[in-house]
């Protein structure tokens, strides 16, 4: 088993290891967790040739240096870091994104402040190769465990990568070389810009127990992700909501998932994002559409956002009509 | 009625006819919002392993919750109507089970004053003294309701009607691993630390989970626990 390594040669602001996440630990109290843009994640790790559910590397907000200490085949995909290649010192050009790129031995990639969205997922071929623990390479911070040491990377740190299912320049990845880049690269979900992102969602058990005014202006209301949002929820400034009925404040713990939209007593909304608690006490608004769970995973603090209600068979729609999307773009791809 | 179709069970269903209602695109929530405590218990421990046994293979993961089971599917592979509707078969068929005795675990609680950091005012809010606190807490019989807030996190009824007090009015920052603690009526044990807005009346050493460990989980819905009085050796923790 090949064990080729990167190095972390400067930390970024918060980049940890993370894969599709455990379904089936709910029960113990343990997070879905994973990558939060699941389709970067998967996009990213087909364009290497990877297995969908392969570790690899998520960057929030700013990137690390990443020295590779082997020849790699990666994929940069989703939030823009401005990423650049260092084959020698002080020679740097930039690196392509959205498509798969050959890094030769001793190359440091430079990842840096995200001009446009929140997380950028980097896929190496073979897989970033950590310990699985219930399942899954997923980091959980917020309980120590889980991905590199259950915490984000550190300048020092040591990966290791996978057997690679899909060498480099074999079975048909389009891999370029050297001057020649890929001069293509795939885009799913266009990243957030300054309108606000429109996220759809179903309504939630007690959608219909919003007073008229809370209900009108859930729906042509702007909201805002405030500082304290992470990866288990983002906190949103907006207007107000209200419950008619005496509900309001805390339930029996009952089932939420990723995207289920909270309502505590304080009436500000919160969006549970993967690393949520499988278990929650509060009122149930509605839920973010998994087919915008990934766009709602590039906003970042100050962005905002506006709410769309959908029925839950154009949910259903919009999901199948993402996975026709990064099919037909695989097989464009040649992949 | 396609009654030859959906022959029925010879005894009597021992799960009644649940409430659906889709969690988002995913996930459904069976609920029994007609049941009263304590039957509900005992309904969504039997629906849980019901649907574990013979386990549908569009079901993704399975989430018990105080009056409800959240089932997680893949909205890709199966319909969320069609699923339900299997999924209903599936517990009116469910077998009668032999109740048996629950687990009773004793966990063992220091209740040092620098472990049980809320002791002195719980005990004021309740007219009692701490040791009076400490002896009505030891002698109560909790019971494990569900598994949820942080991996492990086990919320237990059976809590004396004394200490139903709200929670505290400024939660903390960092309740340490460990933390027995009580709020609304109900007590739980922190197995992390993590931020928390209960009162703490105790502490454990036991790890309450272990991603390492086979179970994980330490407890587990419908264990009985018992709180065992610990002054812990060297009162480090």
């Amino acid at each position: 088993m090949s064990r080729r390594l990167l190095r972390v040669l400067r930390a970024g602001l918060m980049t940890t290891v993370q894969d599709t996440g455990r379904a089936d630990c709910g029960h113990m109290g343990v997070p879905v967790g994973g990558s939060l843009d699941r389709l970067s994640h998967r996009l990213a790790n087909r364009l290497v040739g990877n297995p969908e559910t392969a570790a690899v590397l998520e960057l929030t907000l700013r990137g690390d240096d990443i020295e590779f200490l082997d020849d790699a085949v990666i994929a940069i995909c989703g939030a823009d870091l401005r990423p650049q290649l260092e084959t020698e010192p002080g020679c740097l050009r930039s690196c392509p994104v959205q498509c798969p790129v050959f890094i030769k031995r001793g190359t440091v990639l430079r990842l840096g402040l995200a001009v446009r969205g929140c997380r950028a997922v980097l896929a190496v071929a073979g897989g970033i190769e950590v310990p699985q623990l219930l399942g899954s390479r997923s980091t959980l911070l917020r309980s120590g465990w889980g991905g590199f040491g259950g915490r984000r990377l550190a300048a020092g740190d040591c990966l290791a990568v996978g057997e690679a299912v899909a060498a480099a320049g074999v079975c048909g990845i389009p891999v370029a070389v050297g001057e020649g880049f890929p001069r293509w690269g795939i885009r799913l979900q266009p990243l957030p810009g300054k309108e606000p992102a429109r996220l759809r969602f179903v309504a939630g058990t007690h959608f219909g127990q919003l007073t008229c005014d809370s209900r009108a202006q859930l729906l042509e209301g702007r909201f805002e992700l405030r500082p304290e949002s992470d990866r288990m929820g983002y906190r949103l400034r907006g207007p107000v909501l209200e419950l008619a009925s005496a509900e309001q404040g805390r339930l029996k713990s009952a089932g939420v998932v990723p995207g289920t939209l909270q309502l505590p007593a304080d009436g500000q909304l919160l969006l549970l994002m993967a690393d949520c608690a499988p278990t929650g006490g509060y009122p149930r608004i509605g839920h973010v559409i998994s087919a915008d769970l990934s766009l709602a995973a590039q906003l970042r603090p100050g962005d905002s956002l506006r709410l769309e209600q959908v029925t839950t068979a154009e949910a259903l729609r919009a999901f199948e009509q993402q996975e026709r999307e990064l099919r037909a773009a695989l097989v464009m791809a040649g992949l | 009625m396609p009654e030859q179709l959906t022959p029925e069970p010879a005894h009597p269903p021992v799960i009644p006819e649940p409430v659906c209602e889709p969690l988002g695109d995913s996930a459904l929530l069976f609920s029994w919002p007609q049941l009263e405590e304590p039957g509900v218990e005992v309904v969504v421990q039997a629906a849980h392993r019901s649907l574990l046994s013979g386990r549908d293979p569009a079901v993704r993961g399975l989430v018990p919750g105080w009056s409800t089971l959240a089932v997680h599917f893949s909205p890709l592979e199966e319909s969320p109507s069609v699923l339900e509707n299997r999924l209903r078969l599936q517990l009116r068929r469910a077998p009668e089970t032999v109740l048996t005795a629950p687990r009773c675990l004793r966990i063992p609680v220091s209740f040092a004053p620098e472990h049980a950091l809320d002791l002195p005012e719980v005990a004021m809010s309740c007219g009692l003294t701490v040791s009076g606190c400490i002896a009505a807490l030891t002698a109560s019989v909790f019971r494990v309701r569900l598994i949820g807030f942080a991996p492990g996190f086990p919320y237990l009824s059976g809590l004396p009607e004394a200490f139903h007090l709200p929670r505290r009015a400024t939660p903390r920052l960092t309740v340490p691993a460990g933390s027995v603690a009580i709020a609304g009526g109900l007590a739980g044990i922190y197995p992390q630390a993590s931020p928390g807005g209960w009162h703490i009346v105790g502490r454990t050493s036991l790890a309450l989970f272990d991603p390492q460990r086979t179970p994980p989980c330490l407890l587990q819905p419908g264990d009985e626990v018992q709180l065992e009085r610990l002054d812990l050796v060297g009162g480090v923790a």
